[in-house]
């Protein structure tokens, strides 16, 4: 079984394009300017980039790990240290914008009239609330350092509270609890229009947030993409790229997001972008939309294929352990599909031991994530439907000379709705889980971004009406599923 | 000899649950095995079907070992008459195509069994709609259609009601004789047997306690308990065990010389309108008989005659059970 399914996704793995993962922070990818690149970059050397988004410290953590190729992260203090330890090399300045302070427009702790940035982080801890970040990422590295500047220490301020997630749910919860907080601008300006929250502190020099691309030391990774990386790298650099940098998020928010800052390599005429894409998924639904029914159908289709037989056998078969084998099924059908994720991502990552497969971050991975959420589900089920058939049935095809495989397709005929109701409950948990498709696909734009992934994506961006529609979106395609499958359930009940 | 089993054991969690050191069920004969419920006449139809692996021995047909998996020389109706999804006829059909009888020769040998078993009205009706005797009339059609050289009856006439179950008991014989070969028929019920039957097989407690032809063990039963599950009474008298067989007792006031004659005690009169039954104690056995004419009063005590009384070894079980 588990060879047919490794010799499955192996068959099933797309042809050998070249490809590189880049661990980048999430406001790079909130902010949509990688939407803009990537395609781009791929367009110009056929190179496909998978975009992980984390917190620039778990960004760092899979450079170190062997994990990423490449990565685009704003901590300075911190990058250098892993420079220092060999683990990134060929580090490029691309760009910047800038921290602000933003905080209740009533400003109870008078934050944007103090004299300086540290008076004014002195009275946010004397007065005021602040929600930090929590996560490791950039930002929350920057927002320490402006603390120890100031000489203050964290754990002494009153009303300082960790949320652990992203900017954009980090702005929201500040807004909610009227508290002040430490932001990237591009991120702050994709809220905006939700936020009661104004900007109060801003224009000190050390508020720059600046972003540094690397790839990683091809002498410690050697298995390690790095041409692509390289190419990567040297490609934010190309002064057609930093037009492009410079003029992204115009459109949407009526100022750019960043400022390119790169030295070209090599001398050369920038030529102005063509149309740089903004806003959305980033990605054309109906595309999202197929790729979705594609994954979560292909996961449901090979865990009927495992799962029938398996539970076809553990209701016919008598054979020590049976119990907690059943029990151990009946814990799967309520397995979280994060924990499922993360083991996958833990087998397939490049440091893990199948590695080497390179399937980490494609769809043939979600498909397995999927396959382990979804065969419990089809195991329980079909067991129940067949323990439910009179005990004589398999003893009378037995006894009529059918064969072992003829007695298990006509028990399987005789449960179908059991089998059809199997389907539905499969196909309806892998469909609307995200867990899993996030850490082992990735959300990778126009690749491994499925209808769940996507709605996180613009939900961290700030769009919540878009994310509202793709909810509609899943919520019809599952009911079209449903609807199918319950009238092909119905007409033989 | 067509069936035969050796020496099997049958286990269920450990425990012996039938013990059959030899057992030959000759082609062409129909043998009922009997006796009350529990006593592994189910488990000794399946090891015989090949449906459960015995912990020992070994049943053969024709001197090879049954087979354990694919098709086989048999046709088994169980107790429950279960179907697959869809009419009567494709429930027929199914175990045609199984056993690869070509399509042709399926029509028709599902017409022959429809017709012979009265079951034309229902061909098409879907299985799942019939009433407890149509199932069980398609159940036994079912195996019969499939012209087996064994056929396996499990309480073939269990779950009918009483005007359909004599019906069918009428029919079987014939039907039998026109689709099977040898027959195994499992019954609890005494009348049932010794109808279908030519040959017996009498199970107690997973033992076989006698086996043989339906007219030597009425002749002559092999002990107490086989007797009694043939509807003889058991008595003592004169010393030593007699079986008396059914419909032996007569009431008598002048009893032929040398007949045995016993002394009833009436402790109760039955009418059934056409005829009084008197019930009694005989020696201690409880004891039911047939009176013409006007029956005496309980409490009086009246002769009986045993006629065809055989004596029998005592088997070592009490003599004189309660009355069921």
């Amino acid at each position: 079984m588990a060879a047919l399914l490794l010799f499955l996704l192996a068959a099933c793995r797309a042809a050998d394009a070249p490809t590189l993962i880049l661990a980048t922070t999430t406001s790079a990818q909130d902010s949509g300017i990688l939407d803009s690149l990537v395609p781009r970059f791929r367009r110009e050397t056929g190179i496909a980039v998978k975009v992980i988004a984390v917190g620039t410290g778990a960004a760092l953590d899979m450079a170190e790990r062997g994990n990423a190729d490449a990565v685009l992260v704003h901590a300075p203090p911190t990058e250098r240290v892993y420079v220092d330890r060999g683990v990134l090399t060929d580090g490029r300045l691309i760009m910047h914008n800038d921290f602000i302070i933003a905080g209740p427009a009533a400003d109870p702790a008078g934050a944007a009239h103090a004299p300086s940035l540290d008076a004014a982080l002195h009275a946010i801890a004397a007065r005021g609330r602040f929600v930090s970040r929590g996560d490791g990422s950039g930002t929350e590295s920057k927002e320490l350092e402006l603390w120890k500047a100031a000489g203050i220490d964290t754990a002494a301020v009153a009303h300082r509270e960790r949320t652990g997630q992203g900017m954009g749910a980090t702005l929201l919860i500040a807004d909610q609890h009227g508290a002040y907080t430490l932001t990237d601008r591009g991120t702050y300006l994709a809220f905006r229009a939700r936020l009661h929250l104004v900007p109060l502190v801003a224009g000190d020099p050390r508020l720059r947030n600046i972003y540094h691309a690397y790839t990683v030391n091809p002498a410690r990774y050697p298995r390690a993409h790095h041409r692509e990386a390289a190419a990567f790298v040297h490609f934010l650099t190309e002064p057609a790229t930093q037009v492009l940098i410079g003029g992204f998020g115009r459109e949407r928010f009526g100022e750019p997001l960043f400022t390119p800052d790169a030295v070209p390599d090599s001398a050369g005429a920038a030529t102005p972008p063509s149309g740089p894409g903004s806003g959305g998924a980033g990605d054309d639904v109906r595309a999202v939309v197929l790729r979705t029914l594609l994954i979560s159908g292909l996961a449901t289709l090979a865990a009927m294929l495992a799962g029938v037989p398996l539970g076809y056998l553990l209701a016919r078969r008598r054979f020590p352990g049976r119990t907690l084998v059943l029990t151990v099924v009946n814990t799967g059908m309520g397995l979280p599909p994060v924990v499922v994720g993360l083991a996958v991502w833990l087998l397939l990552v490049r440091s893990g031991p199948l590695g080497a497969l390179g399937l980490i971050y494609t769809r043939q991975a979600m498909i397995l994530a999927q396959f382990v959420i979804a065969t419990p589900v089809v195991v329980g089920v079909t067991s129940a439907a067949i323990q439910a058939l009179p005990p004589e049935l398999p003893d009378l095809l037995t006894t009529l000379g059918a064969s072992r495989l003829r007695t298990m397709w006509l028990i399987s005929r005789e449960v179908r709705i059991g089998l059809l109701a199997a389907v539905m409950a499969a196909f309806g948990a892998v469909v609307s889980e995200v867990g899993a498709s996030m850490i082992v696909g990735g959300n990778l734009q126009g690749d491994t971004r499925v209808l769940t992934t996507a709605i996180v994506t613009v939900t961290g961006r700030g769009e919540l009406g878009v994310a509202m529609a793709l909810g509609l979106v899943l919520l019809g395609l599952t009911f079209a599923v449903n609807a199918f499958l319950t009238v092909a359930q119905q007409r033989h009940a | 000899m067509n069936v035969a089993v050796r020496d099997l054991t049958v286990a269920r969690s450990g425990r012996v649950v039938l013990r059959v050191p030899r057992l030959d069920f000759v082609s062409g004969t129909t043998t009922a095995v009997f006796g009350p419920n529990g006593a592994g006449k189910t488990t000794l139809l399946r090891a015989i079907a090949g449906l459960d692996q015995p912990a020992t021995g070994e049943v053969t047909f024709h001197g090879a070992p049954m087979p354990r998996s694919g098709r086989r020389p048999i046709a088994y109706a169980f107790q429950a008459a279960v179907f697959v999804r869809g009419s009567v006829r494709y429930n027929l059909d199914l175990g045609l195509t199984l056993q690869e009888v070509p399509a042709a020769a399926r029509a028709a040998r599902i017409a022959a069994a429809a017709r012979e078993c009265g079951l034309e009205p229902l061909l098409e009706r879907p299985a799942a709609q019939l009433s407890g005797g149509e199932a069980q009339r398609v159940n036994v059609a079912r195996a019969l259609a499939l012209e087996a050289p064994v056929t396996l009856l499990d309480e073939p006439l269990a779950g009918i009601d009483r005007a359909g179950r004599g019906q069918l008991l009428d029919e079987l014989p014939g039907l039998l004789e026109r689709f099977a070969t040898t027959t195994i028929v499992v019954t609890h019920d005494r009348d049932e047997a010794l109808r279908l039957a030519d040959h017996l097989v009498v199970l107690v407690d997973g033992r076989v306690l006698a086996a043989g032809s339906k007219r030597a063990l009425c002749a002559e039963p092999p002990d107490a308990d086989t007797a009694r599950l043939l509807g003889f009474t058991v008595i003592e008298h004169g010393g030593r065990c007699w079986a008396v067989p059914p419909g032996g007792f007569r009431v008598t006031d002048a009893p032929a010389p040398g007949a045995m004659t016993l002394q009833l005690a009436v402790e109760r009169v039955l009418d059934l309108g056409s005829r009084r039954h008197l019930v009694g104690r005989l020696n201690g056995v409880a004891l039911d008989v047939v009176v013409a004419g006007q029956p005496p009063v309980p409490g009086a005590v009246v002769t009986v005659a045993a006629d065809g009384a055989v004596p029998i070894i005592f088997s070592g079980r009490p003599l004189n059970p309660e009355p069921r």
